[in-house]
């Protein structure tokens, strides 16, 4: 039996062939700058780097991956695990209370930790006038400024995305296979590690592959805490040896990277495809024990203190002691700039989310898989290499425009591509595609293929399968997709310094200004409005989920 | 449905996103400095010219922006935070002669503008070295001698390749020779209380808490310090001292401007540089970022007038700037930062 009409798909496979182009260009750019531009040919900083400290840079970055991604998932399976499992009271209020610290950006908690915890922090102080200690040397405390603390820092930011996907994956799951699992003898323990856990391994992969991209990513925190790692390595033969050719070269070396790590998770994830048997409903509740209700709320709480009601209150206290040098009128402005651009970008990623993977879905063939995957790759580019490797086609365009407007003897429009606020909205599609994507596409495996082939039966097209069947099941999913990428977009700062118009701040870039001059406490009332504007869709979304 | 309302709304943000340029008398600004340390003098020079200034912040990237950006750039005026980029903006042709003759010239002595009238100093500062007033009180201290191993596990420092550091780096080797400077860096680097790290008042924070006895760090932050309620007690619990007062003098550097080679508004732009040199400027610059002007006859805030008379070393700007790129490998040589 078919499954498709031929026309249908080549127009579907066309745009989104054409949109992962798109969106591909820049990368494009990025290699050709790295391998054939006159500077990467006449150019020695790259081999004076590779002999000098450019391994330790890779080093720390693994390390600093590797740690995040332990500390991460410490942080959100057995939440997960227990927000999908048990039903309490204020279960509602804390599964989505999980997700908060999403909304604070890493580096702004680095600041507030390393101003509490550092050696003239206040912890450090008590510590010595209690017990008399005179010196660094008489004594051993955490060292915040470290691979630990800069990785724990990310954790704690990043951990929601696991914490997300992965109590999805679990409140999805039937309770067929646990059945099963009693059956043979299997205790809670067993079924858990043995059934619940490889079960919601895609979400898992997933979150993981997010999370880890995002620490590679990362420059603000590591930065603060002066580790130096591949980004600080762009950074540094970019912006400091003036090399753009070394900085893609290290790029392209880290894209690699990143793209043989999502190759192999997905290959060895093909090997064993799970369609779940789905009952009328997903995941039963149970009430757990006492001790099991102390734990959960113990464990839970503290990670939300940590990761959010520590930060925000010292936000809250920045902007009582600093009050009339934080609350002015650019506040407002700099807010709808960074709003209404945040929610572009996200619309249009979730939108092409939906596109790659309903093409993907329809023709599972290894082209469009492999356009969903060229879509994606923007996530593991930095945000600064992002916004020169953006900045090299729209000058291009820019130039060519500009050069027929004379032709034809009109007017200049001056930079209308990468000089406006179009380049930053670019920008954020490019690096947040992936979020989208990751987040439908999971949701997608677990819609098991025969709804498909039952609806085919019944000759329904193409376009109708998506709109009655996929879509109001991937509702929950766009949801996430959307709400994941708006306050990615909030937070964004290394592409947004660099892409952001004249007279146009972003509510991060305004932030970032006071943080890296030591001076966050000016900067405390928009690090609050970045928190507040990303929290806003979690309640959105906590709400519709409960309706539904 | 859905699908055309989603249309809708990407069109509407898209066009919004594509805001047009203004068109009314202006200058745009590129700037490495920050804006409410410039936005003052902007100001004022919009009250007296009637020119609106449109500013876009960075501290990195700017250059490489300018570059991308070629003849639509919008950028009419550089303002840097030291001399090495303003000798790197010429470098890469990115600038042009402003008017010979005019009141730059008359403003600003020789030793501190381009020779070919492509970029001028506005400010200078010196790269101070701070001790703890308790534990070490005022030195007479060379930065040589920061090597020296009774420093040992006393220093604190920000990132070697800061501009600042490496100007300082740059003219070691510019004075001592690239071996010596090695030697010199190595020293430094064994020296230290921790890994190089934060900013310059990060490192006087430091040794208000006893985390170490000596740092380096600009003039000006030092009077930044005393003016901020928090930050008081910081600057209180050191002394500032210049170095290589009984040889060549403290090194100093400079903050500076450059007209961009594509500046659709250089008119605009000459006026800006005329007013930045001023009288009235260059004592905005003094008083607002304790500075010390380059302009003879403007006489520094009275609080930096405080911290007494010095020598400054007098080797030129561009011999400095020549041993940037040596300076940098050094830090990368001898792993400074890590």
């Amino acid at each position: 039996m078919r499954l498709f009409k031929p026309a249908s798909i080549n127009f579907l496979s066309l745009t989104s062939g054409l949109l992962a182009l798109l969106i591909f260009a820049p990368v494009l750019a990025l290699m050709y700058e790295s391998l054939f531009s006159s500077e990467a040919l006449n150019d020695d900083t790259f081999s004076n780097l590779a002999q000098t400290v450019l391994w330790d840079y890779l080093a720390n970055s693994l390390q600093i991956v590797g740690c995040t991604l332990v500390f991460a998932c410490l942080f959100a399976i057995a939440p997960a695990w227990w927000c999908a499992r048990y039903e309490f009271k204020g279960r509602s209020i804390l599964q989505w209370a999980m997700v908060f610290p999403l909304a604070i950006p890493a580096y702004i908690s680095g600041y507030i930790y390393t101003e509490a915890l550092d050696y003239a922090g206040p912890i450090q102080t008590f510590l010595r006038d209690v017990f008399n200690w005179q010196s660094p040397a008489d004594y051993w405390f955490f060292d915040i400024r470290s691979i630990t603390g800069a990785s724990l820092m990310l954790a704690l930011a990043l951990y929601p995305y696991i914490y997300l996907l992965m109590r999805n994956g679990f409140a999805n799951q039937s309770d067929h296979l646990e059945h099963a699992g009693r059956l043979l003898g299997a205790d809670e323990r067993r079924i858990f590690f043995s059934i619940r856990l490889p079960l919601a391994r895609p979400a898992l992969a997933i979150g993981c592959t997010l999370v880890a991209m995002e620490s590679l990513a990362d420059f603000g925190t590591v930065h603060l805490f002066a580790i130096s790692t591949l980004t600080t390595a762009i950074y540094d033969s970019w912006l400091v040896y003036g090399s753009l050719s070394t900085a893609a070269k290290i790029s392209c070396l880290l894209l690699l990277f990143v793209v043989s790590l999502v190759w192999l998770e997905s290959r060895q994830r093909k090997a064993q495809k799970h369609y779940d048997l789905k009952g009328s409903h997903g995941l039963s509740k149970k009430i757990p024990s006492r001790g099991k209700l102390l734990l959960i709320w113990g464990v839970c709480l503290g990670i939300i203190t940590l990761g959010f009601i520590i930060p925000v209150l010292t936000l809250v206290g920045y902007n009582l002691d600093y009050f009339t040098e934080n609350w002015n009128s650019t506040l407002w402005q700099h807010s709808q700039h960074t709003f209404t651009l945040a929610f572009g970008a996200a619309l249009i990623c979730t939108a092409l989310a939906l596109l790659f993977n309903s093409n993907h879905r329809f023709v599972p063939n290894k082209l469009n898989l492999a356009q969903q995957n060229v879509a994606s790759i923007g996530y593991a580019i930095p945000g600064t290499v992002l916004a020169i490797a953006i900045l090299i086609p729209l000058g291009t365009m820019d130039l060519t425009l500009n050069a027929w407007l004379e032709n034809w003897q009109m007017d200049s429009v001056g930079l209308i591509f990468s000089g406006t606020s179009f380049a930053l909205l670019i920008a954020f599609v490019i690096r947040f595609a992936a979020i989208a994507n990751g987040s439908v596409h999971a949701a997608y495996q677990q819609i098991p293929p025969n709804l498909d082939l039952a609806a085919r039966s019944l000759n329904t097209k193409s376009w109708r399968l998506f709109k009655d069947i996929h879509l109001p099941l991937l509702t929950p999913a766009t949801i996430s997709a959307l709400l994941l990428v708006f306050i990615e977009c909030v937070k964004e700062l290394p592409a947004a310094i660099l892409l952001r118009p004249f007279d146009f701040e972003t509510l991060s870039t305004y932030v970032y200004q006071f943080a890296s001059d030591e001076q966050l406490e000016h900067g405390a009332a928009a690090a609050l409005l970045i928190i507040v504007v990303s929290l806003l869709p979690i309640f959105v979304l906590s709400r519709t989920q409960r309706m539904s | 449905m859905a699908l055309t309302l989603i249309m809708r709304t990407l069109i509407v943000v898209c066009l919004m996103a594509m805001s047009s340029l203004a068109l009314a008398e202006s200058v745009n600004v590129y700037s490495f400095r920050q804006p409410f340390l410039i936005q003052p003098i902007l100001t004022e020079f919009t009250k007296q010219t009637g020119i609106k200034s449109k500013v876009i912040f960075a501290k990195k990237g700017l250059i490489q922006r300018l570059q991308r950006e070629g003849k639509l750039s919008p950028a009419d005026v550089v303002l840097t935070s030291n001399f090495s980029k303003l000798l790197e903006l010429k470098d890469k042709g990115l600038t042009q002669q402003y008017a010979a003759g005019g009141d730059v010239q008359d403003n600003i002595p020789a030793q501190f503008r381009d020779d070919e009238r492509h970029w001028l100093a506005l400010t200078q500062r010196v790269r101070n070295i701070y001790s703890s007033k308790e534990r070490l009180g005022k030195l007479n201290i060379r930065y040589e001698d920061l090597s020296d191993a009774k420093y040992k596990g006393r220093i604190c420092t920000r990132s070697g390749k800061h501009p600042y550091n490496l100007g300082l780096i740059a003219s070691m080797i510019a004075h001592n020779g690239e071996a010596a400077t090695q030697t010199w860096l190595e020293g430094v680097k064994a020296n230290l209380a921790r890994k190089p790290q934060g900013n310059d008042r990060g490192q006087v924070k430091a040794i208000h808490s006893g985390l170490c006895d000596v740092s380096l760090g600009n003039s000006y932050y030092f009077g930044k310090m005393l003016k901020d309620k928090k930050q008081k007690a910081w600057a209180d619990a050191v002394e500032l001292n210049f170095p290589n007062q009984g040889g060549r003098g403290s090194h100093i550097n400079v903050s500076g401007a450059v007209i961009a080679k594509h500046a659709p508004h250089k008119d605009a732009a000459l006026k800006l540089l005329d007013f930045l040199s001023s009288n009235q400027a260059q004592a905005m610059y003094a008083e607002l970022n304790m500075e010390y002007p380059v302009k003879p006859g403007v006489s520094p805030s009275k609080m930096v007038s405080s911290w007494g008379e010095f020598k400054a070393d007098s080797i030129a700007l561009n011999q400095i700037a020549a041993n940037r790129k040596a300076a940098l490998t050094l830090v990368d040589k001898v792993k400074f930062d890590l």
